[in-house]
């Protein structure tokens, strides 16, 4: 009755516009103080531990942030504008298919969906207006290009996805990969089509402005290529790559194109800080929260009053992205991700779901929450930075909003989009039902499974049973796996799996290199 | 302009100052990590020791994140710049909006100040073991290298910062064992910070709703700190929206 009351009187102080991080704390506080024999530090100790301030991937948090800051003080996106433009200017709907490259990249670099709203969205919004684009479809273009790119790291949603979620950063990468490329070619031929029926001019392609243009921005242009390369080939772990990616942001910022000067430094660097106080403190605060539900054992009591209803793998993918929708409709990615990631994970894995296509789905749904009406965060940016009450900006949004929908609904249905990677089936939680390639049985561990596929090789593999792969040395795993790979039948897959399992000893180190890449 | 202003604007420059450091460090530090790194897989002997020399880089990292969410927490408090779920505050009229502000600060103070208590006694539970690098052994057993007698220390090394750090803070009743450990008592810190920022609020949209409502320009002008960025998690934002007709 307390405890009611008690969170009532929380609801009421959020309502009133508390920070969201004081009503987790305060949610948080009282959960404690109610679970006998939990003494509130010892939950507290939590902040203090791998769930927070000694996770690996929270430090590059502020280092790209900060970079992408930088880009957004400097004349990167005017930039990255015109080199687009040159690429793609040529199509029908071109300008349009420039926001969307143009946007996804910013927000990429940036995490932040605001800042590609009034960065890029501002430079765009005014050209579209004069190549006579319908304001309707350029107000919503130019919105939903702030939440594009959210699917990509380093943004800061996948980022902290993967902090929350306890999955590596590069397969969270390659799993959002398709859905989110799936997502910006949906969006380009729509606005191709828009172009084409408004019959907007087109500017001819001419390769010689393209390479003039991009021999501009060559050094900005260079920086995804050179982050990539420095992960793949294992030169940078990610906090590397997030600190390098920051300085040599501001190497050539202050001095190759010299539009930021060394004074605005330290005002960048505070606009960067507190951007990221923001959103780091309510994470803090809401480890306290994660933990309590799961002493609590609430996302088991979920699992058990939705097993009632909820029989296979694809209703229960329904329910989640109709929830997921709600909640990101209501509460903004951060506290999203924070809140609902940790009940969800442990419920999702039950009903065999790959936990990075989870992560595809999860992420999918909050860019649509960015947009979607009444309280998605770029309607607001937007309707501030464009001057347009938010009874237009509703509307104008409904058709990408759709669109997004429709991938969202193939990249549920469809996993393999996100799962095609061998590696992602690698780091798995070791049980066959979580395991939906077709290769499946060459990954399986689980005793049960391979013996009924291979009846040949039952002998090693009874010596297994009841053992889990943790307890098993790894020359015994490669004796095994050296069998498996010999086996001439049904084996096609066999150097495959090798690597996979190879990645599931080697565990311990993933997420620090890319080297398995 | 008002003392306590006066005071909140002081701190909040020192803050910014702190984070600039620390940031531009974080940076520096990482990248020196990864080029030494580099370097010294190719077998040369200078950055070898280079990159031993920067084997506290990881905990420098880890900590100095924690020091940027908690100080940027904090002059996000100082700039209203939070992600709050500001709706009902945005439709509200004047005197409404000072009196929900006034409910919303006053209760986030209050869990900001037990938030501070709390993560304090964790960051003493966190540090109360003696690190294993600074573990010495002794006649009586294991001690903390700084609670040993030099004479005894033998090759041992002593850490001086961090026993002049330690001896400083076990006066004022905070025992602490490692540079880690200390440097996680910002957590506390700025949640005080945080807490004081907000009773101030809550003081003056307090005498705002007992006025009858904010003025034309907003309760408190000085409130907002100059921004032109107009980023993501920013309430401001939202609070000047155009309002649905």
């Amino acid at each position: 009755m307390t405890s009611l009351l008690f969170i009532l009187l929380v609801l009421a102080v959020a309502l009133c516009g508390a920070p969201l991080y004081a009503v987790f704390g305060a949610l948080s506080l009282w959960l404690f103080w109610t679970l006998p024999d939990t003494p509130l530090s010892g939950a507290a100790n939590d902040m203090f531990s791998e769930k927070f301030a000694d996770s690996p991937l929270l430090v590059t948090i502020p280092l790209f942030t900060f970079a992408g800051v930088l880009l957004a003080a400097s004349g990167a996106p005017d930039r990255l504008v015109r080199v687009s433009r040159a690429l793609f200017g040529w199509a029908h709907g071109g300008l349009a298919i420039v926001c969307l490259v143009a946007s996804t990249i910013f927000t990429t670099f940036t995490g932040g969906s605001g800042i590609t709203i009034v960065a890029i969205g501002a430079l765009l919004f005014p050209a579209l207006i004069q190549e006579k684009y319908h304001e309707r479809f350029s107000l919503g273009l130019v919105t939903t290009g702030g939440s594009l790119g959210v699917l990509f790291p380093p943004s800061v949603p996948v980022i902290l996805y993967g902090v929350v979620g306890g999955v590596d950063i590069e397969g969270l990468f390659m799993a959002a990969l398709l859905p989110g490329l799936l997502m910006i070619v949906v969006l380009a031929i729509y606005s191709s089509v828009v172009g084409a029926r408004t019959q907007v001019a087109r500017t001819p392609f001419s390769p010689r402005e393209a390479a003039a243009v991009l021999w501009w921005a060559k050094w900005e242009a260079a920086l995804p290529v050179v982050l990539i390369a420095g992960l793949m080939s294992g030169m940078l772990r990610i906090h590397e790559a997030a600190a390098f990616t920051a300085l040599y942001v501001l190497v050539i910022e202050l001095f190759v194109y010299k539009d930021i000067s060394l004074r605005d430094v330290p005002r960048i660097a505070v606009d960067c800080v507190v951007l990221v106080g923001a959103i780091l403190i309510i994470l803090a605060t809401a480890v306290g929260l994660t933990a309590y539900l799961i002493q609590a054992n609430v996302p088991q009591t979920i699992l058990e009053s939705m097993q009632t209803f909820i029989g296979s793998k694809w209703t229960f993918l329904l329910v989640l992205n109709v929830f997921l929708l709600l909640v990101g409709m209501t509460m903004d990615i951060f506290s999203a991700i924070v809140v609902v990631v940790p009940l969800i994970v442990p419920i999702a894995q039950h009903f065999g779901v790959n936990p990075y296509h989870l992560g595809a789905i999860f992420l999918l749904n909050l860019e649509i929450g960015y947009l979607t009406p009444p309280f998605g965060l770029n309607l607001f940016i937007s309707g501030f930075r464009f001057k347009r009450p938010l009874t237009q900006v509703y509307p104008a949004v409904l058709p990408f909003i759709l669109l997004l929908l429709v991938t969202l609904g193939i990249t549920t249905y469809v996993p393999q989009l996100s799962t095609w990677s061998s590696r992602l089936s690698g780091a798995l939680d070791l049980d066959a039902s979580t395991l939906p390639l077709p290769d499946a049985d060459l990954r399986a561990s689980t005793t049960d499974e391979l013996t009924a596929d291979e009846p040949t090789d039952s002998e090693t593999l009874d010596d297994l049973s009841g053992e889990t792969l943790d307890d098993l040395s790894g020359e015994t795993l490669e004796d095994l796996l050296d069998a498996e790979g010999d086996a001439p039948e049904d084996s096609p897959n066999a150097p495959s799996a090798d690597e996979t399992l190879e990645d599931l000893l080697g565990q311990g180190r993933a997420g620090e290199t890319l080297d398995d890449l | 302009m008002h003392p306590l202003r006066r005071l909140d604007r002081s701190v909040a420059r020192v803050e910014s100052a702190a984070a600039v450091f620390v940031l531009l460090a974080m940076v520096l530090v990482a990248s020196a990590q990864a080029l030494f790194f580099n370097i010294a897989e190719r077998d040369v002997a200078w950055a070898q020791s280079l990159l031993d020399g920067l084997s506290w880089a990881d905990t420098f990292l880890q900590k100095g994140t924690l020091w940027l969410a908690l100080i940027g927490a904090s002059l996000a408090t100082q700039q209203d710049r939070h992600i709050a779920i500001d709706v009902l505050p945005k439709i509200a009229p004047p005197r409404a909006r000072a009196v929900m502000r006034f409910i919303a600060s006053l209760g986030a103070s209050v869990t900001a100040f037990i938030l501070a208590r709390v993560f304090f006694q964790a960051c003493l539970i966190a540090d109360a073991s003696v690190p294993f690098e600074y573990e010495v052994l002794t006649a009586e057993g294991p001690a903390h290298v700084c609670d040993v007698p030099p004479a005894e220390l033998g090759a041992t090394s002593r850490p001086d910062a961090l026993c002049a750090l330690r001896a400083a803070f076990g006066a004022a009743g905070v025992r602490v064992a490692s540079g880690g450990g200390i440097a996680q008592l910002i957590v506390p810190l700025m949640f005080s910070v945080i807490g004081l920022r907000l009773a101030m609020r809550a003081l003056i949209s307090g005498r705002a709703a007992l006025r009858g409502g904010e003025g034309p320009g907003g309760e408190d002008p000085d409130d907002s700190a100059p921004n032109d960025s107009g980023d993501a998690p920013h309430t401001k934002d939202a609070d000047e929206a155009p309002s649905t007709p």
